[in-house]
């Protein structure tokens, strides 16, 4: 669907000039974003915020806090066992040994949220929709003890090396990576107890990574990842077995990129939206003049000033029958 | 092209195998093998679950890459050498201190100072495991010489081969075919 523009205000266009934005993303910001200034401070200044997923096919869970912290790191529990904020580090975190051997992954927590809301049992059939650079996949396979099956795919050809590098060096054995866009998949006789699709999209939650996101964001943008997420999810869910659960996700605020594209399948096929209990804050249940059912209060949105992670937003969604 | 591996190959990759000591990781297992477009074969070792997966079009990438063949003979890669380390008891290696860990993190070569421990019956070209003081794999190294003299002040030892940097360092060649 098309981005919806909201009109200007005054404070739009004083929050835009003091803040360097197009004034357009700001009308909308100030909407959906609770204390929007906030967020733009934290975007300006460039605060980072980074977490490890200690990777339990490797090494145990205390042994790596206790390496780490003889490297002088300073660790800080999160909602996950087995997910860190790192609050200190003397060392590159992404070049000590440790890494390099795939004793942890450096990865945002939401990411990791988005991978536990999942429920994995470790002698299912699992689908990661789209996987590179293959974070939430070698997390999959922690959670599964390396058993049962997970099928990536990934559409784009020149991001397999580094996903490829990144599941070896976790040592994730239970994978089969595919070079084929998501949609395809129910080209295929498959069906999977449970699906991940961490959807393509604009990536506005992670402008505090990549600043200059905010001069390539555009309102196309949007719009194309909206229609490729609805074609996405729609496969996904022919492709999840009754009864099975598929958690959709994006680290985009759009609420095109979101609420709608949940909103938009609730018609069309038999399914329920459960709750997430990782905290977050609330969806928008009305953006633009359109009113969401009401089942997508069920579905969270985490931003980086409020929560320090990425702006994410996940959907858990119980498949009960394939179609309606 | 994901295919099965010729007798040939088997046996070649098998042989390895034995010589390292890690016979049993191939229980229930099997190889594959994926010719790319530069002709490269590499070789995957997966589950028996995973084999129809591995065998449909788009397929790319399965279990564990452990290495490639090249002129009809393998040549394991670095998941195929944390399996010895982890799995096996039957190798050479020297363990390093921590100079000697930054240095094999960057593909650099080991001086003899920096070495901890060497095995009684490494030889001059032998080819060894470099482990850190937690006895963690850092790499594969050619010795220079032979167990009494490997620990030499200010001389380089032992030629690092292939270290677990690789993966970071091959983060900034992507288009290549793994």
């Amino acid at each position: 669907m098309s981005c919806i523009i909201l009109p200007k205000s005054d404070k739009s266009q004083e929050l835009a000039t003091k803040y360097n934005f197009k004034e357009w993303m700001i009308a909308r910001y100030l909407t959906i974003i609770p204390d929007t200034e906030q967020f733009l401070d934290y975007i300006n200044n460039n605060v980072m915020h980074q977490y490890i997923r200690i990777n339990t096919l490797k090494i145990d869970i205390d042994t790596l806090k206790q390496k780490l912290l003889e490297k002088d790191f300073k660790l800080e529990k999160t909602l996950l066992p087995e997910v860190f904020l790192i609050k200190e580090a003397k060392y590159p975190i992404g070049a000590t040994m440790e890494y390099l051997s795939g004793y942890y992954y450096i990865q945002d927590l939401s990411s990791c949220l988005a991978v536990d809301s999942l429920d994995i049992k470790e002698d299912e059939m699992v689908l990661d929709m789209a996987s590179s650079p293959g974070g939430k996949t070698s997390f999959m396979a922690q959670k599964m003890n390396n058993k049962g099956i997970i099928l990536a795919l990934e559409s784009e050809r020149k991001r397999l090396r580094k996903m490829m590098f990144n599941l070896s060096r976790c040592g994730v054995g239970n994978t089969v990576l595919w070079n084929m866009n998501g949609e395809k998949i129910v080209d295929y006789d498959f069906k999977f107890d449970k699906v991940l699709l961490d959807a393509p999209c604009s990536c506005d939650g992670i402008m505090q990574k990549d600043p200059l996101r905010k001069n390539t964001y555009t309102t196309e943008s949007i719009k194309f990842c909206s229609i490729r997420q609805s074609q996405l999810i729609e496969s996904a869910l022919n492709v999840t077995k009754p009864g099975g659960l598929l958690v959709y996700s994006t680290c985009s605020i759009a609420p095109e990129e979101n609420e709608y594209i949940i909103n938009s399948i609730i018609d069309k096929f038999d399914i329920t939206i459960e709750s997430i209990d990782y905290g977050g804050v609330d969806p928008l249940l009305k953006f633009g003049g359109k009113v969401m059912d009401k089942s997508i209060k069920f579905t969270k949105r985490f931003y980086p000033h409020i929560h320090n992670t990425a702006g994410f937003f996940i959907a858990k969604i119980r498949v009960n029958s394939i179609e309606k | 092209m994901i295919r099965d591996l010729t007798r040939e190959e088997t046996t070649s990759i098998r042989r390895e195998f034995n010589k390292w000591g890690i016979f049993n990781c191939l229980i229930e297992k099997v190889f594959t093998l994926k010719e790319s477009d530069d002709n490269s074969k590499s070789i995957f070792i997966i589950p028996l679950r995973l084999k129809k997966l591995m065998f449909y079009p788009y397929s790319c990438y399965g279990g564990s890459y452990i290495g490639s063949i090249k002129k009809k003979k393998f040549i394991p890669s670095i998941a195929f050498f944390d399996m010895v380390a982890k799995y096996s008891n039957n190798f050479l290696y020297v363990i390093v201190d921590c100079n000697g860990e930054k240095l094999t993190l960057y593909g650099r070569d080991i001086f003899g100072n920096s070495i901890l421990y060497a095995s009684q019956k490494i030889e001059e070209n032998s080819i060894l495991l470099i482990l850190n003081q937690s006895k963690e794999l850092l790499g594969l190294g050619r010795a220079r010489f032979q167990t009494t003299k490997i620990k030499q002040n200010g001389k380089v030892t032992i030629n690092t081969l292939l270290d677990i940097g690789t993966y970071l360092r091959s983060e900034n060649h992507q288009n290549k075919t793994i």
